[in-house]
């Protein structure tokens, strides 16, 4: 195991702090890829899950949530190798902040990739990355590469990532754990 | 010229000259969007004054929806043929947090939510 490469706000919140809730579950990537609707599905019930801790009906709260996990599963979910791989999901509850983590196992190279791009989110001007992103796309571009630009940009966000190589002689991989750490908005 | 299924639909009235959006739109990518696109594509040459985007319905949209809806912002403003109208609710936390932004793409657009 290699020594972790961490990125941003990582530790925001000190992952022995004692949440109010926890839940967590951990999927196949060939499950979400091959279920594509399972992504939202993930979303939609961390979401609601969370959405029964207030006494009165929120909505939009429970709507950030969903919007903030789905972006992040869908990643872990396009990212990952496919086979042999999990994705573990979890959140923990605070009095004004949901801590959400994504972890997937992924290639050095998609790792590498995916490094530079958290390097230039953390550094970045949001605002201007975000219209110059969207101008600058090309038809043919498959991918939008917006989701964790949009979640920092227009959400009370935080972010944190860590990257840690296993595996040897070949066989190595990167393990992605990404953090976003939500202000809850009353 | 419709697009139906389980999880959300996309009217285009040509009469009115609006598309309106419901249920939940998370595709796998802007690829998959590509029916999207067209239908927008297909209405905005159909209509002529204004056409209007109403996802007051809509209760998710993924980043792979929206940049397909702020290419299609950035194509109209550059085809500069119609004003385009967005409506959305500000109860619904995406709505109001991401539709501000085609106004940004396009002083053109206006932006209503209610």
């Amino acid at each position: 195991m290699g020594k972790a490469e961490v990125f941003g706000n990582f530790d925001y919140i000190p992952q022995g702090m004692e949440p109010e809730g926890m839940l967590s579950m951990t999927v196949q990537p060939i499950d979400l890829i091959t279920y594509w609707r399972r992504c939202g599905l993930v979303a939609d019930f961390g979401a609601k899950f969370y959405a029964y801790a207030y006494s009165t009906p929120n909505e939009y709260l429970e709507n950030t949530i969903s919007t903030v996990l789905n972006e992040l599963v869908e990643n872990g979910a396009k990212f990952s190798r496919q086979k042999e791989s999990y994705v573990s999901i979890s959140l923990r509850h605070f009095i004004n902040v949901f801590a959400i983590e994504v972890v997937n196992e992924t290639t050095l190279k998609i790792a590498q990739n995916f490094k530079e791009y958290i390097k230039k989110l953390l550094s970045a001007d949001l605002e201007k990355m975000y219209f110059d992103r969207l101008e600058s796309r090309k038809e043919s571009d498959e991918g939008s590469g917006m989701g964790l630009l949009m979640l920092l940009k227009d959400y009370p966000s935080f972010l944190g990532a860590s990257f840690e190589n296993f595996g040897s002689d070949g066989n190595e991989y990167a393990r992605i754990t990404i953090r976003i750490f939500l202000k809850i908005e009353e | 010229m419709n697009i139906t299924n389980d999880d959300f639909s996309i009217v285009f009235d040509e009469a009115q000259r609006s598309i309106v959006f419901k249920g939940s739109l998370r595709l796998l990518n802007v690829k998959e969007y590509e029916p999207v696109k067209s239908l927008l594509s297909a209405a905005h040459d159909k209509s002529t004054g204004q056409l209007t985007l109403d996802f007051r319905d809509l209760k998710f949209l993924n980043s792979s929806g929206i940049t397909t809806i702020s290419t299609f912002v950035i194509n109209s403003r550059n085809s500069n043929k119609l004003k385009l109208e967005v409506l959305g609710s500000k109860s619904i936390s995406w709505q109001e947090k991401s539709l501000i932004n085609l106004n940004k793409l396009w002083s053109e657009v206006n932006v209503v939510l209610s």
